[in-house]
């Protein structure tokens, strides 16, 4: 089964594109601005919202246990955990995988508060890298299957 | 949509490439593999021009982003692709003036952004007889990036309410 954590072996026969696709993954993942582990959080959060349950026990990076519970159970807002960092970045990821158009001003403020300028950028990418990821890993599971 | 950036975008750098001079130039450590990736899905594979801007201007629709859907790349022009097609396109009116193999990656395109899990077994026939596994993957690497590209400037905000259609170099791309 693919997994967007697995993802790059399948789309390797693309050739310099999948390489530059995968080199970009891993800038999202390795920059200093969003913290790795809240990045792995919003994965999750996205992953549960698409059904995508192969993604639940894969992990890109170690998370809180509690927080990843929360997530996956879908009360993260209620659970006081969570800093108002990782709350402003959940939510703002939540918003965009509904609709990005739905993100509203003070969601990105909220982030911005935290993060700074980039950090939105960084984190809007990041979500965009996680959702498409998880998206293809479902197409081709999709595709194989049938 | 419309109204005010969410972000304060710095100066234009000047260079020349579309997204370094845009507020994607913010986020630096990520900006050059972006560039890469932006470009290359144009310049390194083997898809027509005119398939990847099928799939990019129905993404473009999907997301509604004014801005995406306005732009035309000139190597798709170049390729013959029109306007009356484009509008084909935008309609759904895909009966007549285009292609089966236009048809199975309009519809892998769809499959991606709809729900991906539920794509129907006949879709997925009719796509893995007109492409090859290179051709496919390289559908999903440049789906997936215009895809991250339309919801990152929607998500960003100040898009204006519509935009009129207008030629851009892919060169603008591609450093």
């Amino acid at each position: 089964m693919n997994t967007s954590l697995t993802l790059d072996e399948r789309l390797r026969p693309a050739g310099k594109t999948a390489a530059a696709f995968e080199a970009f993954t891993q800038a999202v993942w390795t920059q200093p601005r969003i913290p790795a582990p809240l990045l792995e959080l919003c994965r999750l959060l996205i992953a549960r919202m698409h059904q995508a349950d192969g993604e639940r026990s894969a992990g890109k990076v170690p998370v809180d246990a509690a927080k990843k519970a929360a997530v996956l159970a879908g009360d993260w807002s209620d659970a006081a955990l969570f800093t108002a960092g990782e709350r402003a970045a959940l939510d703002l990821a939540e918003l965009y995988a509904i609709e990005p158009d739905t993100i509203t001003d003070d969601a990105a403020a909220a982030v911005i508060s935290h993060f700074g300028d980039a950090g939105l950028v960084t984190l809007i990418e990041a979500l965009g890298v996680i959702d498409g990821r998880i998206r293809l890993a479902l197409l081709f599971n999709a595709m194989e299957d049938k | 949509m419309g109204g005010i950036s969410r972000i304060s975008a710095p100066a234009p750098a000047g260079t020349g490439n579309l997204i370094r001079d845009s507020a994607l130039a913010l986020a630096s450590e990520t900006l050059d593999t972006l560039v890469t990736l932006s470009g290359g899905v144009w310049t390194d594979g083997t898809l027509s021009p005119t398939l990847l801007e099928l799939l990019r201007l129905r993404n473009a629709k999907s997301v509604n982003c004014t801005v995406c859907k306005a732009v035309r790349y000139d190597v798709a022009k170049q390729d013959g692709l029109t306007e009356e097609r484009i509008a084909q396109l935008n309609s759904d009116r895909m009966d007549e003036g285009f292609s089966d193999r236009e048809r199975a990656a309009i519809a892998f395109a769809d499959a991606y952004l709809g729900d991906p899990a539920a794509i129907p077994a006949e879709t997925a026939a009719r796509i893995r007889s007109q492409f090859s596994e290179a051709e496919i993957a390289q559908m999903a690497v440049a789906l997936v990036t215009f895809n991250l590209s339309s919801r990152c400037a929607v998500s960003l905000g100040g898009l204006p309410e519509s935009v009129p259609v207008m030629e851009v170099p892919v060169a603008k791309l591609v450093d």
